[in-house]
């Protein structure tokens, strides 16, 4: 059972990454997919089409003339343009794209592995008090004997401890393992959860929200109420108190553990995205077009999916990549508290608990500087891009 | 208030018009107590009737506030009715299940008034046009492109704008593609909410020339909102004035334009600007603003802003009766001295029972509740009781 | 033939390198823009003469562009007509004719950075302080003076000035209550002028109407607060009383009843109506010159259009000002105006006195216009209706822009822009169709 925990936990991370990877696959298979078949109905109706186009006169008088001539951008080369004018989000989007690229292919370039202690450096140095003694022989010879005691303790030792140094670019830490290789490794996790929970956390606030906006009366005010509850509850004292019930539990060394905190920050993460759709689809609902909608006597199913969510869209967007940030940052905090991923499981949470030891934060920084720097990269490139991407979508932004 | 209902005999009988509306009322509650009761109503539509005939076009005139957009949307059912029946081809449609009357709205289409708000922003043309065709099983998935086109054909759109997105389009190619989604379910009746008020004048005479020719292919019916009384005048064959939820005037346009009688009517008429330099106005300029319909005037609701207003104007409201053959008015300078005696003494009776129910409510002090009601109400009633159904020898039809 | 979909696609949208061309074209033509607008600019540059002196303003041959995403749009491109002192102007045209950009490039509140007035001038006849070798505004003391009003002169044939209690120079008040300066005429240009020196003119010398009553004031101050912070910012000097009594007094002159109830109230207690009656206060509250007033009945209904119309004809009377009515009815424009431009997709097409414009119309758009919109006087089984759309001014061809939706369209409107042709000493229309100085029978 708990190999099997400890299998899943280690690939919960690739498979995040193949889901990712698949869904990429997927939308290009469904835009060649229907750019195939949107080419093939024009040929159908080419016929059509071009007899009816005789047909007309030639000087129609509802065609456009001078406005056929005037190209528009096409609404997806809006977006696009909008958000790559903007410095900032460019910069954001290419540091997230290098952060992945540091997490998932630089460690193939590493000649250590995740918790591969480096052993070359260990012999000489090992410390403990030597004592000598004698033994005197029967026949009464007697032979001086030196010896040492050592005491050894995994958490203390510093002998492992290395600079930075040509083998070790970041050094390594107090197991001896590469500091920077670890924070190639610890990049996977940090930053494949805050897909996770943020893609879960829309999903539960999308339907919640989506209800309760659209429906409105009781259950609007039933939903409201559970929303306005878990706002209530503080994140960090829960999961301080998961984090430790889970180690009585017996999970303090399975990545389980932060799998599982993640996991309840999501029951009652929702909420914010519960209330921006709620509010999205009250002020839609108002909307004429709804209006129009409901005159020609759609069915709510396509009311819902066809004309309201596609217009929450781009504010879920938004939220999400902003989300994306707080949940890195979410996970470096359990980490330096020590109540997330098991500190044998290199993330960038755990990297950054060194900081909470004073020796390593002080004579150690090479320990903890390098993943600091990447949640902070992190988060700036996110909110980068969600800022860009807001400015991008808002129609009513005009530069 | 709300829940009370008008027993007529009438309302038994079938109606033999193509649109009939008896009595239509539409409050809007704007204030609640505590206890979540309303106890302030916005008036929106109050107590209004007309008969339409297939194939004719009833104008509606007012200003903003009257309530003639509400009033298109009460007889859609885009909003619940308050009060009163609407009639459609001899079927009562204001007291069908939301099921049964999503059926029929294939048969009762609305052009909106604005044409950017009215579109979803993110379906193409062609999805935005023959969306409810497909959902009311009009047209099946092989015809549905060749169905679209034809309907945009009809509505001087050019087939290749299926594929293009509404915020490509300038405000009198939307207000086509707005009236292509209406024409596409096939409608008999459609209400046109201002449908011209947002576009260019070079463009409204295209959309208004449009509307009549399709009138006369399709055979349609239409109710025409609008605040523009030229362009009334031009499309419809009868012509109703609204004044503060109520109609004040209604008859044929002949009628209503050659022998104006409300002094509203002859105000609106003379404070269009005409585009002749030679006819500097004599203008009627009413003083004052509209007041709110939350708090209208008692007596008649013009009374405030009235040059002709006489002593009864301010304390009883006037009967909408029938002044001459087919042309209805509620003004007080249009009654005999029978009806005005009738009148006044209708007022005092009901002025004795307010003292009465006064008195009453003082002994019973403890009560507030129930005292309240009585008391506030009655004061009301006269204005929403008048006899004023019109009966079918009195049909305000059009011969 | 085979897919008219992605054809059109192709068609329709603008490629990816066209839109790198065009992103590429902005930016420089913005840059140049900008950088001469911050360098600093000497009166001498902005100071001209106006052509005729009995305008207030000229707008000559005014270009106003957008560097937008699709493209340049040429908003305004190429207009030329005058304000004469004391009367209306009605500047008449669908949407998108640039009828608002010509407004705004009067008032330099062209969007900035994409919108840019690009070449021509503005020249405005306005009450500029003098200033003196340091830059500084010259005031005018008040002095002694006989029971005739005469000053009183020392031996020295020099003014006496009164003084206050600390011995110094009492500023003299001028009529509106604020500190008396010594002024000039100037003509100024002000596509040429700084900011800084517009700001002198903003709401003092020009006052503009806003066509949306509900959202151009703020909601958060009462009626009093802004228009007192109008009159404090434009007359310098003025006292806490005086502004209150004058912002009153303006509250009065709009035809508002109860001037002190409305002085306290906030605009979120006022209909659109009298929204619109404080806009016309606050515009009128520094005695402008010129009042711009951009649609200024439009989202008002019938009646109130009435009321509000009637105030500005009233209003123009009392103030000896000139209005520039931009607005897109004809109706309203036949009622208010002395003289009518036209403008179709960023020119002006016909201009004219009123009786010229509406009795004789010349342009086929004109015409056009006038025919299409149904009266209430008149019965017509079908609305004559000018084809086509309204052309988005981006790529704009260099025949006439109205040939593709002209009915009276010539073998001549194939060739360049036509020019204008003085038809009368006072009307002057843009079209092939008419020859100087006589008029063809041709009017519709």
């Amino acid at each position: 059972m708990n190999s099997l925990l400890a299998a899943g936990a280690l690939a919960a991370p690739y498979i995040v990454l193949i889901i990712l990877l698949v869904l990429l696959v997927a939308a290009v298979a469904a835009y060649i997919y229907l750019y195939v078949r949107s080419k093939r109905e024009a040929e159908n109706s080419a016929m059509a089409a071009a007899d009816a186009e005789e047909g007309e006169n030639k000087d129609d008088l509802h065609g456009e003339s001078l406005g056929d001539k005037v190209k528009a951008l096409s609404p997806g080369a809006t977006v696009a343009k909008r958000f790559f004018r903007s410095k900032l989000s460019v910069i954001g989007l290419v540091t997230i794209i290098v952060l992945f690229v540091f997490a998932f292919v630089g460690p193939l370039f590493s000649p250590w592995g995740e918790s591969d202690p480096d052993m070359s450096s260990t012999d000489p140095k090992v410390s403990g008090n030597m004592y000598s003694y004698t033994i005197v022989s029967e026949n009464g010879t007697s032979e001086e004997y030196q010896s040492y005691y050592v005491s050894y303790d995994w958490q203390d030792n510093m002998a492992m401890l290395e600079g930075v140094s040509g083998n070790h670019w970041m050094g390594t830490d107090n197991l001896g393992r590469d500091v920077l290789t670890r924070l190639m490794y610890g990049g996977r996790i940090s930053l494949t959860i805050g897909f996770v929970v943020v893609l879960l956390e829309t999903l539960l606030g999308v339907v919640l929200g989506g209800i309760a906006g659209y429906f409105g009366g009781w259950v609007d005010n039933v939903l409201m109420r559970i929303v306005d509850l878990l706002s209530c509850i503080p994140t960090i004292p829960l999961l301080i108190i998961l984090g430790t019930a889970l180690d009585a539990l017996g999970l303090t060394a399975s990545i389980w553990k932060l799998y599982i905190e993640m996991a309840t920050l999501c029951l009652i993460g929702w909420v914010g995205t519960a209330r921006l759709v709620r509010g999205q689809i009250l002020s839609l609902r108002e909307q004429e077009f709804m209006l129009a909608a409901k005159c020609s006597g759609l069915s709510t199913r396509s009311k819902i999916f066809k004309h309201l969510l596609p217009n929450v869209i781009p504010q879920l967007i938004v939220s999400m990549t902003m989300g994306l940030g707080s949940i890195i940052l979410m996970e470096a905090t359990l980490g330096f508290l020590g109540i997330g991923a098991p500190l044998e499981t290199a993330t960038w949470g755990t990297l950054i608990n060194a900081a909470s030891k004073q020796k390593f934060r002080q004579f150690y920084p090479n320990m903890w500087i390098g993943s600091g720097i990447c949640i902070t990269l992190a988060i700036l490139a996110f909110n980068f891009v969600g800022d860009g991407l807001r400015d991008a979508f808002d129609p009513k932004m005009k530069r | 208030m709300a829940d009370e209902e008008i027993k007529t005999p009438i309302e038994e009988n079938g109606s033999d018009a193509f649109l009939e509306v008896r009595n239509l009322c539409k409050y809007f509650v704007v204030g609640k107590n505590f206890f979540g009761r309303p106890n302030a109503w916005l008036k929106a539509v109050d107590n209004v009737s007309f008969k339409l005939q297939k194939g004719k076009t009833l104008g509606i005139v007012g200003e903003s506030g009257c309530g003639k957009t509400t009033m298109g949307r009460t007889i859609l059912r885009l909003y619940d009715v308050t009060k009163g029946e609407v009639w459609f081809k001899g079927e009562k449609i204001s007291t069908l299940s939301n099921r049964e009357f999503d059926k029929r709205r294939p048969n009762m289409q609305m052009i909106f008034q604005d044409p950017y708000a009215s579109l979803s922003p993110r379906l193409t043309v062609g999805e935005i046009i023959g969306e409810a065709a497909r959902q009311h099983g009009l047209v099946d998935k092989s015809g549905f492109y060749d169905y679209v086109i034809n309907v945009m054909k009809m509505c001087g759109l050019q087939p290749h704008y299926f594929e293009r997105y509404p915020h490509e389009f300038s405000g009198g190619q939307r207000q086509r593609i707005c009236i292509a989604r209406a024409l596409a379910l096939k409608p008999e009746l459609v209400i046109c909410d201002e449908p011209v008020s947002a576009l260019d004048v070079s463009i409204q005479a295209q959309i208004i020339n449009m509307l009549i020719e399709l009138r006369k292919t399709l055979g349609l019916t239409y109710v025409f909102i609008s605040h523009d009384l030229s362009v009334v005048k031009h499309i419809s064959d009868e012509v109703g004035v609204m004044y503060l939820g109520s109609m004040v005037e209604y008859g044929s346009k002949e009628s209503i334009f050659n022998n104006t009688l409300h002094p509203y009517t002859k105000a609106l008429f003379s404070a269009v600007p005409v585009p002749n330099v030679h006819v500097k106005m004599n203008r009627v300029i009413l003083k004052g603003d509209i007041p709110s319909p939350v708090n209208p005037p008692s007596g008649c609701k013009f009374h405030t802003r009235c040059d002709n207003c006489l002593e009864i104007c301010s304390k009883i409201a006037p009967e909408y009766k029938e002044v001459e053959q087919g042309h209805f008015c509620a003004c007080h300078l249009y009654n005999s001295e029978a009806d005005e005696a009738r009148l006044w003494a209708e007022y005092e009776e009901e002025q004795r029972r307010i003292e009465e129910e006064k008195a009453k409510a003082a002994k019973g002090k403890h009560s507030a509740e129930p005292v309240e009601e009585p008391a506030a109400e009655p004061a009301e009633e006269p204005v929403v009781q008048p006899p004023v159904q019109p009966t079918e020898s009195s049909s305000v039809s059009e011969q | 033939m085979a897919d008219i979909k992605s054809q059109d696609k192709k068609k329709h949208y603008i490629s990816r390198k066209e839109s790198r061309e065009i992103a590429k074209n902005n930016s420089r033509q913005i840059r140049n823009f900008e950088k001469q607008k911050k360098r600093k600019i000497r009166p001498e540059e902005y100071i001209t003469e106006m052509k005729d002196e009995r305008n207030i303003v000229e707008f000559d041959d005014l270009h106003t562009f957008f560097f937008s995403d699709a493209g340049t749009v040429k908003a305004v491109n190429g207009v030329t007509f005058s304000v004469p002192a004391g009367s209306t102007v009605g500047v008449v045209g669908e949407s998108g004719c640039g009828k608002s950009v010509t407004s705004l490039s009067l008032m330099q509140l062209v969007q900035a950075p994409s919108g840019q007035i690009v070449s021509g001038s503005i020249r405005f006849r306005a009450d500029m302080f003098k200033l003196d070798s340091h830059g500084n505004k010259i005031p005018v003391y008040e002095t002694e003076v006989d029971e005739n009003g005469n000053d009183i002169l020392d031996e020295n044939g020099n003014k006496q000035f009164k003084l206050d209690s600390r011995g110094k120079k009492i500023i003299k008040k001028n009529e509106l209550g604020g500190n008396m300066y010594e002024m000039e005429t100037q003509v100024v240009d002000i596509a040429k002028m700084p900011t800084e020196a517009m700001r002198m003119i903003r709401g003092r010398e020009i006052s503009m109407i806003f066509q949306e009553p509900m959202t151009s004031l703020n909601p958060v101050f009462t009626i009093g607060n802004q228009l007192d912070e109008v009159g404090r910012l434009h007359i310098e000097g003025i006292s806490k009383e005086k502004v209150k009594e004058r912002s009153i007094e303006m509250l009065k002159l709009v035809g508002i009843a109860d001037p002190e109830g409305v002085y306290k109230k906030f605009p979120h207690q006022l209909s659109g109506g009298m929204r619109q009656r404080v806009m016309i206060a606050i515009a009128l509250l520094c005695n402008p010159k010129l009042i711009v007033a951009d649609e200024p009945t439009t989202a008002l209904d019938v009646t109130i259009q009435a009321q509000i119309l009637d105030l500005l004809r009233e209003i123009k009377g009392k103030i000896n000002g000139s209005i520039m009515l931009i607005t897109h009815d004809l109706g309203v424009v036949a009622e208010m105006a002395d003289y009518v431009v036209v403008m179709y997709a960023g020119k002006v097409i016909e201009m004219g006195t009123a009786e010229d414009i509406f009795d004789r119309p010349l342009h086929p758009y004109t015409i056009g216009l006038q025919k299409s919109k149904p009266t209430v006087d008149q019965v017509a089984d079908e609305l004559y209706c000018i084809p086509g759309f309204v052309p988005n001014p981006i790529n704009m061809p260099n025949y006439c822009y109205f040939r593709d939706r002209c009915e009276m369209c010539t073998e001549k409107c194939a060739g360049e822009y036509p020019g204008y042709v003085q038809v009368t000493p006072t009307h002057k229309v843009a079209c092939y169709l008419y020859k100087e100085g006589a008029k063809e029978e041709n009017n519709g």
